[in-house]
């Protein structure tokens, strides 16, 4: 500030211009401002050079960690609700099969299958395996509103298979409702058939038209414990296993009903050296009557 | 050094020499703003707040004065966070007998002048805060009261006051003798 501009200054607050001792003070506070600027910093220099001053790069670098941020926090929220719905059972089935079977081999839990992929059928909708349906085998799970209490359900990712029966018959097993083959049939020609496609007895006594479990599927006698699953094997039946017992049709008609013992799977089963694995058949003959009196 | 609009209007597009000029133009006065604010490091102070000014000249209005208006806004705002900063983490410093004011001062340092500019801020930490800052302003900045009241965010009669109030105690400072380094 000039010394005109120091008067200027003394007369807005009412003093005399060119007050002594007011001028002495002010003039000795301009002594504070230096006559040369001062050297500017390295950073102040290459800014008045031309090249960007740091404090827009450092706005820029703020803008970037405000925006790795955000897609962050996005991310995890898209992830957060993925979960949820996952969890739920919500999403699309391809998505959430896709999710369940990425859980399964990457996180220690496991979404949930899609129901329709877990092999649960829609309410009114027929079930397609039948009796003597080709996929017989790959229906493995039941409803859980079908398991007798105590019972627990078979995990659905595993398809439960019974003892394999023979598709030979011998003079015996031509009577037998198991005579479902030449007697020429192959090893290669056995079935595999669930719990729910196990025969329980003549075609003619089944309501279902499903051949009915044979004694031997009672869980004393079945070490796989695939008999659970049946519905014919409820806690009613179980006592069952003397043949003759249960009125009804089930494990007991298979000797009544027979005039020849019918081979029955539980002997194929209880012959068999490695009876936890129900998949594999035993190459056992044709079972005798003797055989097959397990009780 | 008196800064123009034109010097201001090319700095705002860019010119580098304008650049230079308007630094040159406003440089010491914002470094002696800075010392009778008692900034720690006034220089390097005045550097960063050239820095941050630098960016904005895009978006300037008003000319040589609107420039004078930012810069000394910036550098305000730099000297209340230096003052902040120093409040929440006081500095501990190593005894120095150059710098002790308990001791007479030497010929060298009464040969260079800082006898008066130890007085001048001696008195000014008489003042109250704002009267401190408006006659800063208003004599060091050479901003007029306009520029002053929007600079600190009062209305024109206030800062009026306040720079008519810090001037009678200056004076008074002298007539009394209360400063008599």
């Amino acid at each position: 500030m000039s010394t005109s501009g120091l008067d200027v200054l003394l007369t807005e607050v009412g003093l005399e211009p060119f007050d002594d001792q007011a001028m002495t003070v002010l003039e000795e506070m301009l002594a504070l401002v230096p006559d040369e600027a001062p050297a500017p910093s390295d950073e102040l220099e290459a800014a008045l050079a031309g090249h960007r001053p740091s404090a827009v790069r450092t706005g820029r670098v703020v803008s970037l960690s405000t925006c790795a941020a955000a897609g962050l926090l996005s991310a995890s929220t898209v992830v957060g609700l993925g979960g949820i719905a996952a969890a739920a059972n919500q999403l699309p089935d391809g998505m959430q099969r896709a999710v369940s079977e990425w859980s399964q081999r990457h996180l220690p839990f496991t979404f949930p299958r899609p129901i329709h992929h877990a092999g649960i059928p829609e309410p009114g909708r027929p079930s397609s395996h039948g009796p003597g349906s080709s996929q017989g085998s790959k229906s493995s799970s039941v409803l859980p509103a079908e398991l007798p209490p105590g019972l627990s359900p078979v995990p659905s990712a595993g398809v439960l298979r019974a003892p394999l029966l023979p598709l030979t018959a011998g003079p015996s097993a031509a009577s037998s409702p198991w005579a479902l083959g030449s007697p020429g049939a192959s090893p290669s020609s056995y079935a595999s058939l669930t719990p729910s496609a196990l025969p329980t007895g003549p075609p003619s006594d089944s309501p279902s038209g499903l051949p009915s479990d044979s004694p031997s599927d009672s869980p004393s006698d079945s070490p796989s414990g695939l008999p659970s699953d049946s519905p014919s094997d409820s806690p009613s039946e179980l006592p069952s296993d003397s043949p003759g017992n249960s009125p009804g049709a089930g494990p007991s008609e298979s000797p009544t009903d027979s005039p020849a013992p019918s081979p029955s799977p539980t002997e194929t089963a209880s012959s068999d050296p490695s009876p936890s694995d129900g998949a594999t058949l035993s190459d056992s003959p044709s079972p005798t009557p003797e055989a097959s009196n397990t009780g | 050094m008196e800064l123009s609009d034109e010097a201001a209007a090319a700095a705002r597009s860019g010119d580098l020499d304008a650049l230079a000029e308007v630094y040159r133009a406003l440089a010491p006065r914002v470094l002696g703003y800075l010392r009778a604010r008692g900034v720690e490091d006034p220089e390097g102070t005045t550097s960063e707040v050239f820095l941050a000014v630098i960016p904005q000249l895009r978006q300037l209005r008003g000319g040589a004065a609107g420039l004078s208006t930012l810069v000394f806004s910036v550098a305000h705002a730099r000297s209340v966070d230096e003052v902040r900063r120093a409040v929440r983490r006081p500095k501990v410093w190593e005894y120095d007998s150059a710098i002790d004011p308990r001791l007479e001062p030497s010929a060298e340092v009464v040969a260079i002048g800082n006898v008066a500019t130890r007085r001048t801020l001696e008195r000014l930490a008489l003042l109250s805060e704002e009267q401190r800052i408006v006659v800063t302003l208003r004599v060091l900045g050479d901003l007029s009261v306009e520029q002053t009241a929007q600079i600190l965010g009062k209305s024109v009669g206030s800062v009026k006051q306040l720079q008519r109030r810090g001037l009678l105690a200056l004076r008074a400072m002298v007539e009394s003798g209360k400063v008599t380094l």
